[in-house]
């Protein structure tokens, strides 16, 4: 019975990430969410070689966002690392992660795991956290980014976020795996 | 030399004598013994002495000496105030608190060497809780307990505080210190029987925390449907309903929803996720299809991310391949409710209220490029309150975190 209930509601006027429903007065189609980073304050849990990170996604668009299976808990983030000045460069494993989520969402969200239960109206938005091995003393300078519109190529944009710097006085090589 | 105070003069037996000696502060390390002189004493029944029971009680103890233990108990502090003495307040304590306790010995010369430390705690406790946070992209994660430092090990510095954190709530909950030293002059019997080591110090707390019970409630396995307006989105074998190529509501394959929640202390709750058993199977007309293990560990992050202070949910999926017959998705988790006292970050840890085990496995087959759900062999979840049970005590660990995967095409 809920099921058939919600196959009667299925094309209603929900937004897909990274799709604006309202039609746009200018010529490029704006992305519908914007990221904003920050530094999470620590906890007793912490191990004392990383640092929290927080994303925060918040719905600019008219309509509704909802996660899928692959953008589910900030799936389709990239999360770009400059260290001291230099360029870090994405692990191979997590670049190639990170695109085969990116080629799945744009068939629909095909990926295996659990489909969140977020949606955020417009205005509204949530958090996400993940953490940083930040092993070594110096500046680290964080920044977040995701591509709207994974799902029409020609449209696909890279939405940024902040960045975040962090200074790591004491040096934790060794510590870490 | 002023005066130790002796009080409570027992004989216990023919052979054991105890009695109360507080030494003075300013002198703290006298040495004293125990002499017996002038008779008899009596340790038996009451009785007349010369019953005809073979048997007689008293025992001539004159001229027997023993040495003493004359160390003074040290004072255990908590936020710089002395809780232990003679008459100890029972101190409040909520669980997930950091509880650091110092020590003062005041009145002991420089010239005693304290050498070692030693705490008990009561109640069900930890030293700490480490959690290594998922990095993006990365399958390195853990959760470790670590119990707490009770004592330190010969040549290293003696244990003179106590950092601990209590789980579950429990009254009148005890802890001593106790410290030992080098005592020139003291025989090595006497110091291998302690009598080197100070009386024990006593602080009492009452441990409060609140208490809840999760309800899950699940929906059951569904094929999502094949939408014209979307040909490349694929059919999903969804534990719960979702529309996939749309954005519009589902329903989740099981909700958690802690009930009886008793809390009087403020603080937030949490859920953290845990899988144990994560597999996908698959078979191919006229071929062999491998399992494709999805991983165990962490559920995608710490906390879980679909969870709130009223419910937490999940709905696993498995994205279905036209190239094989059928799919299936096993999948085994425990799902723990945590909560998190008020205070500052760096001093609270999260402690397990609840949990509920959950196991669950589907079996989509195909015909014609058209999935539709065959069979299901889902146990009943069970949910408990968490338990002082095992090493961790009801604490979620893991060692690695487990991804959102993208199916293989082809089949596997």
């Amino acid at each position: 019975m809920v099921r058939e209930l919600a196959l009667n509601i299925v094309v209603l006027l929900l937004a897909t990430r990274g799709v604006a429903l309202v039609a746009q007065t200018s010529a490029m189609p704006q992305p519908g969410f914007k990221l904003t980073l920050s530094e999470g304050r620590r906890d007793a849990t912490m191990v004392s070689w990383q640092t929290k990170l927080v994303v925060r996604f918040t719905n600019t668009s008219n309509g509704i966002i909802r996660e899928d299976a692959c953008s589910a808990a900030g799936g389709l983030y990239k999360l770009s690392v400059v260290y001291n000045g230099v360029p870090v460069q994405e692990p191979e494993d997590v670049r190639k992660s990170r695109e085969s989520v990116e080629a799945a969402e744009a068939k629909g969200g095909l990926c295996s795991g659990s489909v969140p239960g977020r949606h955020i109206q417009p205005g509204e938005h949530w958090e996400d956290t993940f953490a940083y091995n930040t092993t070594n003393s110096g500046t680290y300078e964080f920044t977040v980014e995701e591509k709207a519109f994974l799902q029409e190529p020609e449209k696909t944009v890279t939405v940024k976020s902040n960045t975040v710097t962090v200074i790591v006085a004491e040096s934790h090589a060794g510590v870490a795996k | 030399m002023s005066m130790s105070q002796i009080s409570d003069f027992k004989v216990l037996s023919p052979t054991m004598i105890t009695a109360t000696i507080l030494p003075t502060n300013t002198d703290p390390t006298e040495a004293a013994s125990v002499t017996v002189g002038d008779g008899f004493i009596y340790a038996g029944p009451i009785q007349p002495a010369n019953a005809s029971s073979g048997y007689s009680p008293w025992t001539n103890l004159w001229g027997m000496t023993a040495s003493a233990q004359i160390l003074a108990p040290a004072q255990i502090m908590w936020n710089g105030k002395p809780i232990s003495g003679a008459d100890p307040s029972t101190q409040s304590a909520v669980v997930g608190q950091q509880i650091y306790l110092a020590t003062a010995t005041p009145g002991l010369p420089d010239s005693l060497s304290i050498t070692k430390g030693t705490w008990t705690v009561g109640g069900t406790n930890i030293g700490k809780y480490s959690i290594v946070r998922p990095v993006p992209g990365s399958t390195v994660s853990s959760a470790t307990v670590t119990p707490t430092t009770l004592t330190n090990n010969p040549g290293e510095d003696p244990l003179t505080t106590l950092t601990t954190y209590w789980l579950y709530p429990k009254d009148n909950v005890s802890v001593t210190y106790q410290y030992c030293a080098i005592i020139t002059g003291l025989s090595k019997p006497d110091a291998d029987a302690g009598a080197n080591c100070s009386l024990d110090a006593t602080a009492k707390f009452n441990v409060t925390g609140p208490s809840a019970e999760v309800t899950p409630s699940t929906l059951g396995w569904w094929v999502s449907y094949k939408y014209a307006s979307c040909p490349s989105s694929p059919q999903l074998l969804v534990y719960g309903t979702v529309f996939p190529c749309s954005t519009s509501t589902f329903v989740p394959g099981i909700r958690f929803t802690p009930i009886n929640v008793s809390n009087d202390s403020g603080g937030t709750f949490q859920w953290v996720q845990v899988i144990s058993g994560n597999i996908a199977s698959c078979t191919i007309p006229n071929g062999r299809c491998t399992s494709q293990p999805l991983g165990t560990g962490l559920d995608l992050s710490y906390p879980y991310p679909f969870g709130n202070e009223n419910e937490a949910e999940d709905t696993p999926t498995l994205g279905l391949d036209n190239t094989v017959n059928t799919e299936s998705r096993a999948f085994k988790a425990t799902m723990y409710l945590e909560w998190i006292p008020n205070g500052e970050p760096d001093l609270v840890i999260p402690v397990p209220i609840a949990q509920v085990v959950w196991n669950i496995k589907g079996t989509a087959t195909q015909s014609a490029n058209y999935w539709r759900f065959s069979s299901a062999a889902d146990l009943a979840p069970v949910s408990q309150p968490s338990t002082d049970d095992g090493p961790f005590h009801g604490l979620p660990t893991w060692n690695a975190v487990v991804l959102k995967r993208v199916p293989q095409k082809g089949g596997q």
